[in-house]
C-alpha cells in the first residue's frame, strides 16, 4: 500500500516527483492499430449485437440505434485520447512545431508568383495586354520570384529543426533590435513622411528591421560559437520560448520583407540608421564574431551611404534602384561575414 | 429552475441519455475551449492536442444526441415534448426525420451536430499545416458550439418530457413542412450557416496567433466555397417549394427567412471575389477578415431572426424573448471580440491599398465587393425596417416584394453585368489600347439582342426602378445585360481554348477541358456567373407573368360550339383546359382531392395534370397541392382554390409563368461552376498524365454527359413529379373548401374592374392573418376577397378617364385604406420618407466613396508601377534560369 505520509526528517532526501514525461514513458505504449483495432471492434460488436437483437431486420430505427453505438464508441474513444494526449510520451515537441512555418510561407509566395506570371503571359495571348505592358508586369513579377527563390535558399541551408529554432530565436533578437532602432529613426521617418508622403514613411521602419536583420544575426550566431555560456543560453532561451520567437519572429521578418517591395532614399537612409542601432545592441557579442560583424558592417554601411548620396532626395524611382543595390552590396558583405566566422 | 431545463432529468430512457450526453457534450466543449486556447498561448502541443481530440468527441456526442432524438421519432416517444409536438405515428419515415430540423429545439441540435461534423473535417485537414493557430481555431469553434448547446441545455431542450402522462399520439409536423423539398432545403441553408463558421475560426485564430500572412486563406476559401454553395442551394430549394406547395405562382418573396439565408450569401460571394485579390497583391488583409467575420456574424443574425420572433415571417419559428435576448448578447460579444482582434493587429494587417489602373480586374472585384455589400446592407435595412419603424415611432408598416424589387433589380443587373466586364479585364492593368477587341464582341451580341427585343412592343414597357418617377424598359436593360455577359464568358472561353490549343497542339475538345482544370477556379467561377446570368432570364420572364381564375360549374361537359369553349373548357394563355372529374382520395396521414385537368395547346393534348387540396389529420388549414406542366419556355401552373364535393363546382387559377425555368438551369450552372471551383489539385494530378485515345476521350465525354442528363432529369421528374391520385374514391365525398356562400370561389371573386383597381389590389396588402403576406389581387382567401370588393366599389363613379383622374382615385383609395385600418402596415410599400432616402443617401454616399479612394489608390498603385519599371532589377542569370525551369511545371 502506498503512503502518502509526508517525511519530518529534514536530512531525508525524498526523490524527485516523476515527471508527466517519466510517468507516460513509463505506460506501455499502445500502437495507433491496437487502439483504432479495438475501437473498430467495439463497434463492429455492438452492431452485430443490434442486428442480432432485431433478427437482422433492417428497418430505420435499427440503422438509427446502430449510429448512435458507432457514436458512442466514437466519444469513448476521442474521450480517451483527449485525456492520454495530455500525456503522450511519443509526441516530440521538435517535430510538431517542425512542419509548416516559414518555409511553407515562402513556398506559398514562390507558387502565388510563377501563377501570377503565367497569368500575365495568358492575358498577353488572350489579347487583354500589349506586349509592352506584359513584359513590365511579368519583369517585376520575375524579380519578386527571384527574391523568394533566394529566400528560400537561404531556409534550405539552415536546415533542420534545431537550427530552424536558432534562427528563429536570433530572428527575435533582430526585430527586438530592429525596433530599438526603429524608434530612434523615427525622427527621420516623421521627416521622409512628410517630405516625400506617406507610402515611402510606412516603408522606412520595415526596411530598417529588414537591414538590421543581417547583421545581428550574424553576431548572435558568432557568439554562440565561440562562447559555451552563450550556447548554453541559447539552448535554455530555445527550449523555454522558442515557438514564441518563432511566431513573432516570422511576422517581423515577414512584414519586412513585405515592405522591401517598394524602397526609398528615405528607407535606405532610415536602414542605416537602424544598423547602427543594432549594432549598438549586439555590443558585447564576442571579439571574433564582432570583428567579422564590423567587417559587414563597414562594407555594408558604404553601399548604404554611397546609395544615400547618389539618391537625389525627391527622386524616389533613383532612390528604390539605389536601394536595390545597397541591399545587394549588403548581402555580399554579410556572406563574407559569415565566412570569417566559420573561420572563427 | 425551468421544465424545459436539461438539468431536469426525466423518466424516458432516450430522454435521459439524451440528456446526459448533452451535458457531457457541453464539459468536453468547457475543457477543448481552454486547452486549445491555452496550448496554443503556452505552446502546449499535448494541450493542443487534446483540444483536437475534444473536438471530435464533441463531434461523436452530437452525433449522439442527434441519432437519439431521431430514434425517438422513429419509435415514436412521445414522452418527449419534442417529438410530440412534431410528429405523429402516420407520418411517413423521410417526414419523421425532416421534423428533426422542423422545429426550433431540434433544429438547434442539428446546428450543432453539422457544425461538430464541420469542424471535425476541417480540423482533420489542417491541424498539421497550422499548428501555430489550430488551439484557437477549434476554441472559436467550441465557443459557437457552446453558446448553441447552452441554449439546448437550459432553454430548449429537445429532451424534455412531459410531467405528466405523455400523449397517445402526436401533433403532426406542420401540413406545408410535409414536402420532398423539405427534406433537403433547410439542411442545406444550415449547412451554408455553419460552413461560414469555419472560415471565421480561421480568421479569428489569425488573428490570435498574429499568423496574418496568407496561409489562414487557403483553409478558409474552401469552406467559404462550401457555405456559398450550401447557401445558394438553400436558397433556390426554398424557392422551388414556395412555388410548388404555397401556390402563388411565384418561387421568392423576399420574406424575412428567405432574406436571411440572403445576407450572408452576398458577403460570402463578395469574399469569395476579394480573397483572390488579397492572392494575387497581400492587400484588403482588413477587408477579408472582415468579410469573414459578417459573414459569420449575418449566418447568427438570420437564425436571430427567424428564431426570436423579432420578424413576422410565413416560417420564422415563433416569437421567444429570452432566446432573442441571449441571441443579441451572443451577437454583441461577436462583433466586439472580433472587430477588437482586428484593431488589436491593425498595425500589422495594414497595407496601402493600390491599384495600377480602373481597368483592372482587381479593381472590378473591388467594385463587386461594395455592391455585394451595399445589397447585403440594403435587404437587411429592408427586412428590418418594420421592426425598426415600430420601435423608433411605433409607426406599422409593411415592405412587399414590389419594395425590394424597386431597387434589387437594378443592383443585380449592376452585379450581373460586372460578371460580363471583369472577365475582359487583366489583372492589375489591361492596355488601353486593347479594350476595344475585349469589348467589341459582347457589346454587339448586347446590342443585337436588345435591338432584336425592342421590336416586340412588351419589352418597352416601362418598370419604375428606385422610386417610381424613375422608369425605364427593365425587361430590354435586362436581356441586353445578360447577352453582355454570357457574350464575354463565351468570348473568354473561346480565347482561351484557342491559346490552350497553341501550347498544347491539341484538339479543342481537350484544349478545353485542359483549360478548365487548369484553371479551375478562374473558369469555375465564369460558369457560375453564366448560371446567374440565366437566373435572370428566369427573372426577366416575371415580368410577362400572366394569371387567370376561372370557375367550372361541372366536369366532364361538352364544348357548347363544338370547339374547346365552354362546358368543362376554359382557356388561358393559348391553353385549353378541360375539367375532367373530382376525386377523393385519403391515407392515414391526409385525405386528398384531386381535380382532374386535361391541358391541350393548339387541339393537341399535352398533359394530364392533378392539382389538389390536402386536408391533413392534424392540421385545420387545407393545403394547396399545385400542378405544374413544365414545358421549355414557360410553365403551366394550376391551382385549385376551390371546389364543392356534392356539385363538383371547382375554381381554378393557372398561371403562366414564362422563361421560369431558366432560374432552376441557372441553378444547375452556378451549381457546376462551384463544383469546378472545388476539384483538388490531387485529383487533376492525378487525371493528368493518362493518356487517352480520341475514340476513350469520346466514350468518356458520352458518358459524363448521360451521367450528368441522367441525374438532372430524374431531378427534374422528381421535382415535378405529380402526387397522382391512386385511388378513384367517391365524388362528392368531401365537403367544400375555398368556396363562398354562393358557391364560388373566393378567388374568382371580385376581380378588379380597371387597370388602376389591379395596381390597387397589387399595392394592398391581406391583412387576414393567415396568408402569407400576398396582396389582394392574389391571395385566394375570402377576406381578400371583401377588400377586392370595397376597393372596386370606392373607384366605381371616379373619371379614370385621365391619368389625373386615375392618380387622384388611386391616392384616395389609398389614404381611405391607410385611415381604416390605422397605419401603413396595409400597403406593399412604406411610403415613409427613411424607408427610400437612407438606401439612397447609402448608394450614393458609397460610390462617391469608391470613386474618391479609388482614384487615391490608382494614383498610389501607378506611382509605385513607375517606380519598379524605370529602374528594373537586374536578375540574377542563374537564378532567372532556375525561375524558367520552375515556370515549365507551372500551368
Amino acid at each position: 500500500m502506498t503512503s502518502y505520509a509526508m517525511s519530518t526528517d529534514p536530512n531525508e532526501t525524498s526523490p524527485a516527483p516523476p515527471s508527466r514525461e517519466d510517468v507516460a514513458a513509463a505506460a506501455p505504449p499502445w500502437p495507433t492499430w491496437v487502439r483504432r483495432g479495438a475501437a473498430v471492434g467495439a463497434i463492429a460488436v455492438g452492431w452485430g449485437f443490434i442486428g442480432w437483437h432485431n433478427f437482422f431486420h433492417l428497418t430505420p430505427s435499427v440503422v438509427i440505434l446502430a449510429v448512435g453505438w458507432g457514436a458512442s464508441v466514437s466519444t469513448l474513444y476521442f474521450l480517451w485520447r483527449l485525456g492520454s494526449s495530455t500525456a503522450d510520451p511519443q509526441l516530440s515537441e521538435e517535430d510538431w512545431w517542425a512542419t509548416g512555418g516559414r518555409r511553407e510561407e515562402l513556398e506559398r509566395d514562390k507558387r502565388a508568383l510563377l501563377k501570377n506570371i503565367r497569368e500575365i503571359e495568358f492575358d498577353l495571348q488572350t489579347g487583354k495586354l500589349s506586349q509592352v505592358d506584359a513584359d513590365a508586369m511579368i519583369q517585376v513579377a520575375r524579380v519578386r520570384a527571384i527574391e523568394v527563390m533566394k529566400a528560400l535558399d537561404v531556409e534550405e541551408a539552415g536546415g533542420g529543426a534545431r537550427a530552424e529554432i536558432e534562427r528563429e530565436l536570433r530572428l527575435r533578437l533582430e526585430v527586438e533590435a530592429a525596433r530599438a532602432a526603429g524608434k530612434k529613426a523615427k525622427g527621420v521617418v516623421a521627416k521622409a513622411s512628410k517630405k516625400r508622403g506617406k507610402g515611402a514613411a510606412k516603408a522606412a521602419p520595415a526596411a530598417a528591421e529588414d537591414r538590421a536583420a543581417p547583421r545581428s544575426a550574424t553576431a548572435i550566431n558568432a557568439q554562440a560559437a565561440v562562447d559555451p555560456d552563450a550556447a548554453e543560453e541559447l539552448d535554455a532561451a530555445t527550449s523555454e520560448g522558442a515557438p514564441d520567437v518563432a511566431a513573432e519572429a516570422r511576422d517581423g521578418a515577414a512584414e519586412a520583407r513585405g515592405s522591401e517591395a517598394s524602397p526609398s532614399a528615405a528607407a535606405v537612409e532610415v536602414a542605416s540608421q537602424a544598423g547602427e542601432g543594432a549594432d549598438a545592441a549586439e555590443g558585447d557579442a564576442a571579439d571574433a564574431a564582432n570583428r567579422a560583424a564590423e567587417t559587414a558592417a563597414a562594407a555594408e554601411g558604404a553601399a548604404v551611404d554611397d546609395a544615400t548620396e547618389e539618391a537625389a532626395p525627391d527622386d524616389e524611382a533613383a532612390g528604390a534602384a539605389t536601394a536595390t543595390s545597397a541591399v545587394d552590396t549588403a548581402s555580399s558583405a554579410n556572406e563574407g561575414a559569415k565566412r570569417s566566422e566559420v573561420s572563427v | 429552475m425551468p421544465a424545459d431545463s436539461a438539468l431536469s432529468l426525466n423518466s424516458s430512457p432516450v430522454a435521459t441519455v439524451g440528456t446526459i450526453t448533452l451535458l457531457a457534450a457541453y464539459l468536453v466543449a468547457a475543457w477543448t475551449v481552454a486547452a486549445g486556447i491555452a496550448g496554443n498561448v503556452r505552446k502546449s502541443p499535448r494541450l493542443i492536442l487534446s483540444s483536437v481530440y475534444g473536438l471530435y468527441a464533441f463531434a461523436a456526442l452530437a452525433a449522439l444526441a442527434s441519432a437519439l432524438i431521431v430514434y425517438a421519432f422513429m419509435t415514436h416517444d412521445f414522452s418527449i415534448k419534442y417529438v410530440a409536438a412534431t410528429s405523429d405515428i402516420s407520418m411517413p419515415v423521410w417526414y419523421k426525420l425532416t421534423a428533426f430540423w422542423g422545429g426550433l429545439d431540434g433544429s438547434l441540435l442539428f446546428w450543432v451536430f453539422v457544425l461538430g461534423v464541420f469542424a471535425a473535417i476541417a480540423v482533420r485537414a489542417n491541424q498539421r499545416r497550422h499548428r501555430d493557430m489550430i488551439g484557437f481555431v477549434v476554441a472559436t469553434i467550441m465557443i459557437v458550439q457552446l453558446f448553441f448547446l447552452s441554449l439546448l441545455i437550459f432553454h430548449k431542450n429537445p429532451f424534455s418530457t412531459y410531467l405528466t402522462n405523455p400523449p397517445v399520439d402526436g401533433q403532426g409536423l406542420n401540413p406545408l413542412l410535409q414536402n420532398y423539398w423539405m427534406v433537403i432545403h433547410p439542411p442545406s441553408l444550415y449547412i451554408g450557416f455553419v460552413a461560414a463558421t469555419i472560415p471565421f475560426a480561421f480568421g479569428i485564430a489569425a488573428l490570435a496567433s498574429g499568423r496574418l500572412d496568407n496561409s489562414w486563406l487557403a483553409s478558409v476559401r474552401v469552406w467559404m466555397m462550401i457555405c456559398f454553395f450550401f447557401l445558394s442551394f438553400g436558397l433556390i430549394l426554398g424557392g422551388r417549394w414556395a412555388y410548388e406547395e404555397l401556390g402563388w405562382g411565384g418561387y421568392w418573396a423576399w420574406d424575412p427567412v428567405e432574406n436571411a439565408g440572403l445576407i450572408p450569401w452576398f458577403t460570402s460571394t463578395a469574399f469569395l471575389h476579394s480573397a483572390l485579390v488579397q492572392e494575387q497583391r497581400g492587400t484588403m488583409k482588413v477587408w477579408n477578415l472582415s468579410l469573414v467575420i459578417l459573414t459569420f456574424f449575418l449566418t447568427i443574425f438570420g437564425t436571430f431572426m427567424t428564431r426570436s420572433g423579432v420578424v413576422q415571417s410565413v416560417h420564422a419559428f415563433g416569437e421567444d424573448s429570452v432566446l432573442a435576448l441571449q441571441f443579441i448578447v451572443f451577437m454583441a460579444l461577436i462583433l466586439i471580440v472580433s472587430f477588437g482582434l482586428v484593431l488589436f493587429r491593425a498595425h500589422r494587417l495594414s497595407k496601402a491599398l493600390e491599384f495600377e489602373s480602373f481597368l483592372s480586374r482587381d479593381f472590378a472585384f473591388l467594385v463587386n465587393n461594395w455592391i455585394l455589400l451595399a445589397c447585403a446592407g440594403f435587404v437587411t435595412f429592408a427586412t428590418m425596417f418594420p421592426t425598426i419603424s415600430e420601435a423608433v415611432d411605433g409607426s406599422r408598416v409593411s415592405v412587399g416584394p414590389g419594395f425590394f424589387n424597386k431597387w434589387m433589380t437594378p443592383i443585380g443587373l449592376v452585379l450581373v453585368a460586372l460578371g460580363g466586364v471583369a472577365p475582359l479585364l487583366a489583372w492589375r492593368k489591361t492596355t488601353r489600347e486593347r479594350l476595344y477587341n475585349q469589348f467589341l464582341f459582347p457589346v454587339a451580341a448586347a446590342a443585337v439582342v436588345m435591338g432584336g427585343a425592342a421590336l416586340w412592343p412588351p419589352t418597352r414597357v416601362l418598370t419604375p426602378i428606385f422610386a417610381d418617377s424613375i422608369n425605364l424598359p427593365m425587361v430590354l436593360v435586362t436581356l441586353g445585360v445578360i447577352a453582355f455577359a454570357v457574350a464575354s464568358i463565351a468570348q473568354e472561353f473561346w480565347r482561351g481554348t484557342a491559346v490552350r490549343r497553341r501550347q498544347t497542339a491539341s484538339d479543342p475538345l481537350t484544349s478545353l477541358i485542359g483549360l478548365v482544370l487548369s484553371k479551375r477556379r478562374k473558369y469555375g467561377g465564369y460558369v457560375v456567373h453564366l448560371g446567374v446570368a440565366v437566373m435572370f432570364l428566369g427573372f426577366a420572364g416575371k415580368a410577362y407573368e400572366r394569371m387567370r381564375d376561372r370557375t367550372i360549374e361541372r366536369p366532364n361537359v361538352a364544348a357548347t360550339d363544338g370547339k374547346h369553349s365552354g362546358g368543362s373548357w376554359f382557356e388561358v394563355g393559348g391553353y385549353d383546359f378541360f375539367y375532367e372529374k373530382l376525386i377523393t382520395d385519403s391515407n392515414d396521414n391526409r385525405t386528398a382531392v384531386f381535380a382532374q385537368v386535361s391541358i391541350y395547346k393548339d387541339g393537341e393534348l399535352i398533359s394530364t395534370e392533378f392539382p389538389a387540396k390536402f386536408s391533413y389529420m392534424r392540421s385545420e388549414q387545407p393545403t394547396t397541392e399545385v400542378a405544374i406542366h413544365p414545358r421549355v419556355t414557360e410553365d403551366v401552373y394550376l391551382v385549385l382554390t376551390g371546389y364543392d364535393g356534392e356539385s363538383e363546382l371547382a375554381n381554378f387559377r393557372v398561371y403562366i409563368n414564362p422563361l421560369i425555368n431558366f432560374v432552376w438551369l441557372g441553378f444547375l450552372l452556378l451549381s457546376l461552376g462551384t463544383f469546378i471551383c472545388l476539384i483538388p489539385q490531387r485529383l487533376v494530378d492525378a487525371l493528368a498524365p493518362r493518356r487517352r485515345t480520341k475514340l476513350g476521350r469520346a466514350a468518356e465525354l458520352a458518358v459524363a454527359l448521360l451521367v450528368g442528363g441522367a441525374v438532372t432529369l430524374g431531378l427534374a421528374q422528381q421535382a415535378l413529379a405529380d402526387d397522382a391520385p391512386v385511388r378513384v374514391a367517391q365524388a362528392g365525398g368531401e365537403h367544400a373548401t375555398g368556396m363562398g356562400v354562393d358557391g364560388t370561389g373566393y378567388a374568382h371573386r371580385e376581380r378588379p374592374e380597371s387597370e388602376v383597381a389591379t395596381k390597387l389590389m397589387k399595392e394592398l396588402v391581406c391583412l387576414c392573418g393567415g396568408c402569407k403576406r400576398e396582396d389582394i389581387y392574389s391571395c385566394k382567401c375570402g377576406y381578400a376577397a371583401g377588400e377586392r370588393q370595397k376597393v372596386n366599389e370606392m373607384l366605381r363613379g371616379k373619371d379614370l378617364s385621365t391619368e389625373a383622374g386615375r392618380q387622384q382615385a388611386y391616392d384616395e383609395v389609398i389614404r381611405a385604406f391607410v385611415a381604416n385600418y390605422g397605419g401603413e402596415h396595409v400597403l406593399n410599400t412604406p411610403t415613409n420618407s427613411m424607408s427610400w432616402l437612407l438606401p439612397s443617401l447609402a448608394a450614393i454616399g458609397g460610390l462617391g466613396l469608391l470613386l474618391g479612394v479609388g482614384l487615391r489608390w490608382v494614383r498610389r498603385g501607378q506611382a509605385t508601377l513607375g517606380q519598379l519599371s524605370a529602374a528594373p532589377a537586374e536578375i540574377d542569370p542563374e537564378y532567372g534560369d532556375r525561375l524558367d525551369d520552375e515556370l515549365r511545371d507551372v500551368d
